[in-house]
């Protein structure tokens, strides 16, 4: 097989994992060495889909011993199956980044024969990446479910990030539908990770939820514990949100040691799961395992398999408000019991999952832009974290106006119905209309784009039906 | 104490020359100027009908003398917004940039603070357009190995973007021999291993870049003077870019709303030579 076929079979068996980030590290460049990290991230291209082209996502094999009803690469599934000699994929990442066409590599696999088995190879091609070739550039390794805490703890060596997926939101659909993975394979490794960038799980699920623990192993030197894996129900009220709680968290982006973190992936829509269960998982794997980002990923069917639903198209929309609702946890401080209930356990196919927030919850409204604290302002649609600081810098100067927020980024079209300038609130864009959230056309003209763009692609599928 | 004001229509106005000394010695002049203070303006910039035009010369030791005096008043976060606010190009954020120059010498960095005030807004603005331009540029500069062993990436950057990103390229590829060409404006980032980056005027690549009148588009390289390998590396790379994109979730909208299509001459995988 030729090198260009065997890159188009692997990168396309490798494109389903949703996560683009190559921010995190500050790894410097060596004496004569290639390459560097950069904190912040860099985007190298958009793909035809939009999605952000930083590393070059590809899996070292695609011929797998295990069964994901999900997943395009199971091995039940008929697809060409091939594979990289280490060398070959070292020549592709150095080629590539001298060329700047890509932030780094992220190398994942099919499970060859065994998970640890695989961690080794994987863990091969990133100790010649570091060691001989000088490279520096960001490496993130996809961690196989099961594999042996040494070699999780080799990976975090090398890598500036590692992640394992979750995929399935519950016990029972794993099982269903990946029943060759246990929680315990995969929540053992995100505890080994979470340990190895310096975070000490911790539990974080209320008492009720002790049936779903699990007593794992415990690796040399510390005693076993529960470790917290998936819980149906909101943590209580009263817990910090995701937000509060990694403002004290301690991030070293020049760690030798997996300056990045880990992070996941939840599959939305290739099992029953609701909004409301997948919100609450994601919120506490931010809190207990220090997961810096969830990603979620619309299931796109491969080929008939009858674990899982027939789709006819990807759940983009219910994607998308996902999206949106995670951005709350991280850079809001919402709470995910503040998002979804058991009494509400979808998001909003019309609103942003923030708007449909407001509108439940008037009594917190008007907000006065000239008095009210940065995470009031944030709580405000059409308010983002960047307008809201530049509010607070320049009301320090001066009183501001309707006009004011316009210049400061504001988007006034949301932002009308829940604010008041000193006391007076303004009108809406190109109206003399003064804008009343408890109106009838405050919901239609709140309404974003999303739903008409994505929803075409999205059908039902009833999950009732036998 | 309160501050001159700077009426727009004055008449007495200081005339850089586009450079960045040569502004900074406009704004120094301005500095030391008796009430009204006078505008900065470009060279070239339309000349009022009632306005008395002063040229400043250029004087590199006068520039680094005010740059030197600012950011020991004023720190450099507040001094890279007001670099960045020239770059950015734009006439108006340049002439605003100057009368924040006086306030950070009045204020300090506190003076930048002040976002409801229009001439402040627009230069954070501009410092914004550079920096994002900048970002941008480092993602999407293409290099391509030449025969010689030593590498080339043709840009178009909308700011003067090359001193913002030289130093980032020049960290990453330490080891390398590369030009990053700034087409546009006809000058290159230069940087030789183990030595500091020089910015080179009036650069052209050999005869190998067309000036846009000859054969091939601006940023095309003859593929003689390409290393042997090059032609093989660029398929397997736009192999791989069409590979990742996910078909049942096509979106070409919100692909050129992150990369307008007028980046896209000078991508490799965009179908680049
Ligand atoms: S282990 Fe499951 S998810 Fe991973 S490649 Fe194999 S079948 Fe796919």
């Amino acid at each position: 097989m030729d090198a260009s076929t065997k890159l188009s079979i692997l990168a396309d068996a490798a494109k389903y994992d949703a996560s683009c980030s190559s921010s995190g590290s500050a790894r410097g460049n060596a004496p004569g060495g290639l390459g560097n990290g950069a904190v912040g991230g860099i985007c190298h291209s958009w793909a035809a889909d939009g999605r952000c082209v930083s590393l070059l996502k590809v899996l070292l094999s695609n011929a797998c011993a295990y069964d994901c009803a999900y997943c395009v690469n199971r091995r039940s599934n008929d697809v060409p199956r091939a594979g990289f000699e280490p060398e070959e994929l070292v020549r592709l990442v150095i080629d590539f980044y001298k060329r700047n066409y890509i932030e780094g590599v992220f190398i994942s696999s099919a499970v060859l024969g065994c998970p640890d088995h695989t961690m080794e190879r994987m863990i091969g091609v990133a100790k010649t990446l570091r060691v001989r070739e000088r490279w520096n550039g960001y490496l993130h390794l996809k961690a196989i479910p099961g594999s042996s805490v040494e070699l999780v703890d080799e990976a975090a060596r090398w890598a500036d990030r590692v992640s394992v997926n979750v995929e399935l939101p519950s016990r029972a659909s794993l099982a269903r539908v990946a029943p060759d993975k246990t929680p315990a394979a995969i929540f053992g490794v995100m505890r080994a990770l979470a340990r190895a960038s310096g975070f000490e799980p911790r539990k974080a699920l209320p008492a009720a939820e002790a049936p779903d623990k699990l007593a794992l192993p415990a690796p040399a030197g510390s005693a076993a514990e529960p470790v917290p894996l998936y819980a149906a129900r909101p943590a209580p009220s009263g817990e910090r949100s995701v937000m509060a709680a990694r403002k004290g968290r301690a991030r070293d982006p020049g760690s030798a040691v997996l300056p990045a973190g880990q992070t996941t992936q939840l599959v939305v829509g290739a099992s029953p799961e609701s909004d409301a269960t997948i919100l609450t998982l994601a919120e506490n794997l931010y809190l207990a395992y220090d997961v810096r980002r969830v990603y979620y990923s619309a299931f796109m069917p491969a080929g008939r398999d009858p674990r899982v639903p027939a789709l006819p198209g990807p759940p983009l929309l219910r994607e998308h408000r996902l999206y949106q609702a995670d951005w709350l946890f991280r850079f809001y401080g919402f709470r995910a019991d503040e998002i979804l209930g058991p009494d509400r356990p979808y998001l909003d196919a019309d609103l942003d999952p923030k708007c449909a927030w407001a509108l439940r919850n008037l009594d917190r409204f008007p907000v006065e832009v000239n008095r009210a604290d940065y995470l009031e302002l944030l709580r405000v649609p059409g308010i983002g974290p960047r307008s809201a600081s530049r509010i607070v810098k320049a009301r320090s100067k001066a009183r501001l106006t309707a006009d004011s927020l316009k210049a400061l980024g504001v988007v006034m079209k949301r932002a009308a119905f829940f604010v008041t300038c000193s006391g007076s609130a303004p009108t809406l864009p190109g109206s003399t209309r003064r804008p009343a959230p408890d109106a009838a056309y405050a919901r239609a003209a709140l309404t974003d784009g999303a739903a008409l763009a994505l929803a075409p692609l999205q059908m039902e599928f009833d999950w009732g039906a036998p | 104490m309160t501050e001159p004001r700077v009426d727009i229509d004055e008449p007495v106005t200081l005339a850089h020359d586009g450079s960045w000394p040569g502004y900074l010695c406009a704004c120094a002049e301005a500095l030391n100027a008796p009430e009204p203070v006078p505008r900065v303006v470009g060279y070239d910039a339309p000349l009022g009908l009632f306005e008395s035009r002063m040229a400043v010369a250029r004087d590199d030791g006068r520039a680094a003398a005010l740059w030197d005096r600012l950011t020991a008043k004023a720190g450099v976060p507040a001094m890279r917004i007001v670099l960045e606010a020239f770059l950015s190009e734009r006439p108006d954020a340049r002439t605003n940039a100057a009368v924040v120059i006086r306030r950070l010498r009045r204020d300090g960095a506190e003076a930048l603070r002040d976002l409801a005030d229009p001439v402040v807004l627009s230069v954070d603005k501009a410092a914004n357009r550079s920096r994002r331009e900048a970002e941008r540029t480092t993602g999407i500069a293409r290099l391509s190995e030449l025969a010689d062993g030593s590498w080339y990436a043709p840009l178009e950057p909308e700011c003067d973007v090359l001193p913002l990103v030289a130093d980032h390229f020049a960290a990453r590829f330490a080891a390398m021999r590369f030009a990053l060409h700034d087409l546009r404006r006809g000058r290159a980032v230069l940087h030789e291993p183990g030595r500091p980056w020089l910015l080179a005027d009036g650069f052209a690549l050999n005869r190998a870049v067309s000036d846009g009148e000859g054969d091939g588009a601006p940023g095309y390289i003859d593929p003689l003077m390409l290393s042997s390998d090059e032609s093989r590396i660029r398929d397997l790379w736009r192999r791989y870019f069409s590979a990742t994109a996910i078909e049942g979730r096509l979106n070409p909208g919100l692909q050129s709303a992150h990369i307008p299509k007028k980046y896209w001459r000078l991508l490799t995988e965009m179908g680049r030579g």
